[in-house]
């Protein structure tokens, strides 16, 4: 594996989804995503935020163009590949922590990890500042439940975490409270996060806007 | 913990239709096991398995034979209404003809018994398809965590199995009690309790077997969706 500067590059990357007529979702989009960069991408409803994540997350492949992750090209890999590369190396955060209700934060957060270790899966908890372990998610606050998708996203240390609206159920004291962990946290992680909520364009140190599907970086 | 352990812990989600299908299940378990342990029901899987117990699992075990069970169940029967109605049934027309009708229901509760079993287990059909929309965010979710489809289509036909082992052994327990009960009331009949291992181990297996065939094509289905009940 090259490791490059480069943790994701996007190279003309298109989709076309089946049942639009003509119009691209995403239309020869080229990003290149450095090691422990937080990138955010700004853009309205329907503009292709959603689209870029799914295929730059590996996901959902582009129509046309590649995506290469940690300088590997990864069209050619199969879907149990693509699986594999997700479930060690990236974590999602959704608008919605989709926590499964029947599941307390612990055992929530323990449903990707890999190597199965309570006390690991508790320091991240600690580390995104829940300690009642013992809660199912009715019982707590949308911003905890975020910080808990945050540990669920962390607890198999990936380095790239991709971000769809994660403050889009916060008001905007919490979603400060939620992108100031998420930048505290971070670490040496590589950061991407779409949003149509301008208060994150402040997080960024990469910021791009995107529009019907082209995007273009704000200097 | 990963997606395997999740079945179990699924059983903490609707609690009622999960109840619900493990009562039915267990119901049709309850009557396959009384009739066939009361040497009443599915005759020829009953001697099958039992000249099989012969061979491997006692030797004494052929004691117990189902057609003389069955014949001797129809002689206490007439014998009773016998002295019941004073009258000799056995030597009249209706006695031979009540003989033959009892003869035809016993076949009759074979099938019951078996169609009982299966209307129980196709209680997991309803219990896969239930809350499709919980299902698709759920299948989602694992999907943006990296389980391929393969792995979530397991965990969900686990999810199935595991509904019929518990019904099954709930349905065992219930049976056995059941079956004791029958032949503590009917003492006129005397009854020849067959309750041998294979025969609890035979259910639950079968049991489970079939509820998690019958959980493959929902859990195919669920774990082909897409990504658009989790992404907006
Ligand atoms: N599964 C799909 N089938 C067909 N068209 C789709 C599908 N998903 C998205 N689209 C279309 O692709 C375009 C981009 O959608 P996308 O979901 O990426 O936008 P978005 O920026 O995430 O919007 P939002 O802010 O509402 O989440 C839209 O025109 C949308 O209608
Ligand atoms: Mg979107």
């Amino acid at each position: 594996m090259r490791d490059g500067e480069f943790i994701l590059e996007l190279k003309d990357v298109s989709r076309t989804y089946h049942r639009q007529s003509g119009k691209q979702a995403l239309e020869k989009i080229s990003l290149n995503i450095k090691r422990g960069s937080l990138t955010v991408i700004i853009g309205p409803s329907g503009a292709g935020k959603s689209t870029l994540l799914k295929t730059a997350g590996l996901l959902e492949k582009p129509t046309q163009g590649s995506v290469v992750f940690k300088g590997k090209e990864t069209r050619e890999l199969s879907p149990g590949e693509r699986a594999k590369l997700i479930h060690r190396d990236i974590g999602f955060i959704l608008e919605d922590s989709n926590l499964l209700p029947y599941l307390n934060l612990l055992e929530n957060v323990m449903l990707p990890m890999i190597n199965s270790d309570t006390e690991n899966a508790k320091d991240i908890l600690k580390n995104v500042g829940l300690t009642e372990l013992n809660k199912f998610p009715e019982e707590i606050s949308y911003l905890e439940e975020q910080k808990a998708a945050l540990a669920r996203a962390l607890v198999n240390k990936p380095s790239v975490i991709l971000c769809d609206e994660p403050t889009g159920k916060l008001d905007s004291s919490s979603a400060r409270k939620f992108m100031d962990l998420l930048k505290n946290l971070k670490d040496n992680l590589t950061v991407i996060i779409v949003s149509n909520n301008d208060l994150l364009a402040s997080y960024a140190e990469n910021l791009f806007y995107i529009k019907d599907g082209v995007l273009k970086e704000k200097k | 913990m990963g997606i395997y352990t999740l079945p179990l812990k699924n059983m903490r989600r609707n609690k009622i239709r999960n109840f619900s299908t493990i009562l039915r299940i267990a119901g049709g378990v309850i009557l396959l096991l009384i009739l066939i342990s009361s040497g009443l029901g599915i005759n020829s899987f009953v001697k099958q398995a039992e000249s099989f117990g012969e061979t491997t699992l006692s030797p004494n075990a052929s004691q117990t034979n189902s057609s003389s069970n069955q014949t001797q169940i129809l002689t206490s029967v007439v014998t009773y209404l016998n002295s019941t109605f004073g009258i000799d049934l056995e030597s009249s027309p209706i006695g031979n003809s009540l003989k033959n009708l009892l003869g035809t229901l016993i076949y009759v509760l074979d099938g019951l018994a078996s169609i009982a079993l299966f209307i129980g287990v196709l209680g997991v059909l309803t219990t896969m398809y239930f809350n499709e929309i919980e299902r698709r965010r759920e299948v989602g979710l694992f999907k943006i965590m990296g389980f391929s489809e393969g792995q979530i289509f397991l965990s969900l036909t686990l999810e199935g199995a595991l509904l019929g082992l518990i019904a099954s052994i709930i349905g065992v327990i219930l049976g056995y009690i059941g079956v004791f009960l029958i032949s503590s009331v009917f003492t006129f009949i005397s009854l020849n309790i067959v309750f041998p291992p294979w025969l609890i181990l035979g259910v639950i297996l079968v049991t489970t077997f079939l509820s998690f065939i019958l959980a493959i094509y929902p859990a195919w289905l669920a774990s082909k969706n897409d990504l658009s009940v989790v992404f907006r």
